[in-house]
């Protein structure tokens, strides 16, 4: 996760303005990125090729995100914000691991969309191929375009892409999807500097709050069991992305 | 860079952003602090492209002109760039293994931020 989902409900709860609170999280989104996908890339879990394969799309798609968001009204972010928070929840509800695509199709076999990959579940190192990268790449843009418009890494979306869509396993989706969601955050972040809405105050103590957190959630991540975080971030998204739906529409009068 | 190679030099390309980020907006937080009491730093970031924000922070730390704001701004435009020399990384060790697709692809990548950087 980049800790968008968190960050942009918390900053607008202290009062920051939705667009500000949005432009601070894209940056820091870049932080959270860099110190996961460093220990991910150095563990050979991240696949680069895949990651740059679908970079063309996520980046076209975070500058018109962020484009779209410094034009646009704020009650309306906040709704699209809680709405999207509700399909985050998707992929926290999966996650089994399955037998990887053991044959590539022709496109990904075309692009060397493969790898190898050490698995617990099946207690080797497995070949994997994506699928359908045809289609998994005009979906990034679309991904691309949310994590721009709305500051966060959309990570969720990113992984459910690259598992469903893709076949790839879980493991690799998720460090794969960390590796691109910093350089879809740089392109986001960019138009967000041009359009003045970057405010030191706000963005360096985040950065600086997102690394130490980043820190300490590897520290508990040792000591506490997969499901239980999974359940305790479903419900705290679920929550978030209800509140905010109901801001939304109040701020709306819907 | 070849093989495993590449995940190795993007490994250190972003953990060394990070940190150098992270240890300029310490410093630059705390120094502010110290010297003003508070951390009201309300003032968007004034350079409107990446570039600018980076060559005007350097500029400053090789002239003695350093404030602790143009530390922090200097620390949040280094946290930019991190990405951005991490395409360019990736992009130069396709080149060297002489997978010309993926270091088109790159390429691609690296034009768009590129633009997205600088024209806007």
């Amino acid at each position: 996760m980049g800790g968008g989902i968190i960050l942009v409900p918390a900053l607008t709860f202290l009062g920051i303005d939705v667009k500000h609170a949005i432009a601070a999280s894209m940056v820091s989104v870049i932080a959270t990125s860099s110190g996961s996908a460093a220990a991910s890339l150095r563990r050979g879990l991240s696949n680069v090729k895949i990651g740059t394969f679908l970079q063309t799309f996520t980046v076209i798609g975070g500058i018109i995100g962020a484009s779209i968001t410094s034009r646009a009204a704020s009650p309306v972010l906040v709704l699209i914000f809680g709405i999207i928070l509700l399909i985050s929840c998707l992929p926290l509800v999966r996650k089994i691991e399955g037998p990887p695509v053991a044959k590539g199709d022709r496109f990904g076999r075309l692009l060397g969309l493969g790898g190898t990959y050490e698995s617990l579940t099946y207690g080797s190192k497995l070949k994997y191929w994506a699928r359908r990268g045809y289609v998994g790449g005009p979906l990034m843009l679309i991904a691309g375009l949310l994590a721009g418009m709305l500051g966060i890494g959309a990570g969720a979306l990113k992984v459910l892409i690259l598992d469903v869509v893709m076949g790839l396993p879980p493991k690799v989706s998720t460090t794969t999807s960390n590796y691109i969601i910093g350089i879809t955050a740089l392109a986001g972040s960019s138009v967000y500097l041009s359009s003045g809405l970057i405010v030191p105050g706000i963005v360096a103590p985040t950065i600086l709050g997102v690394l130490t957190g980043s820190l300490l959630g590897i520290l508990l991540l040792v000591r506490l069991k997969a499901v239980e975080i999974r359940k305790f971030f479903l419900v705290l998204v679920l929550a978030i992305g209800i509140w905010m739906i109901y801001r939304g529409m109040d701020i709306l009068r819907l | 860079m070849k093989g495993m190679e590449i995940e190795a030099v993007l490994a250190l390309t972003l953990t060394v952003g990070a940190v150098a980020s992270a240890s300029l907006i310490t410093v630059g937080l705390g120094s502010y602090y110290y010297s003003k009491g508070n951390l009201s730093l309300n003032n968007p970031l004034s350079a409107k492209d990446l570039f600018s924000l980076l060559g005007s922070g350097f500029w400053k730390l090789d002239t003695n002109r350093s404030s602790p704001r143009s530390l922090i701004d200097l620390g949040i435009a280094i946290l930019m760039l991190t990405p951005y020399v991490s395409v360019a990384a990736s992009t130069v060790g396709f080149l060297v293994q002489k997978n010309l697709q993926y270091a088109a692809m790159g390429g691609l990548v690296w034009i768009i931020l590129s633009y997205s950087l600088l024209v806007r």
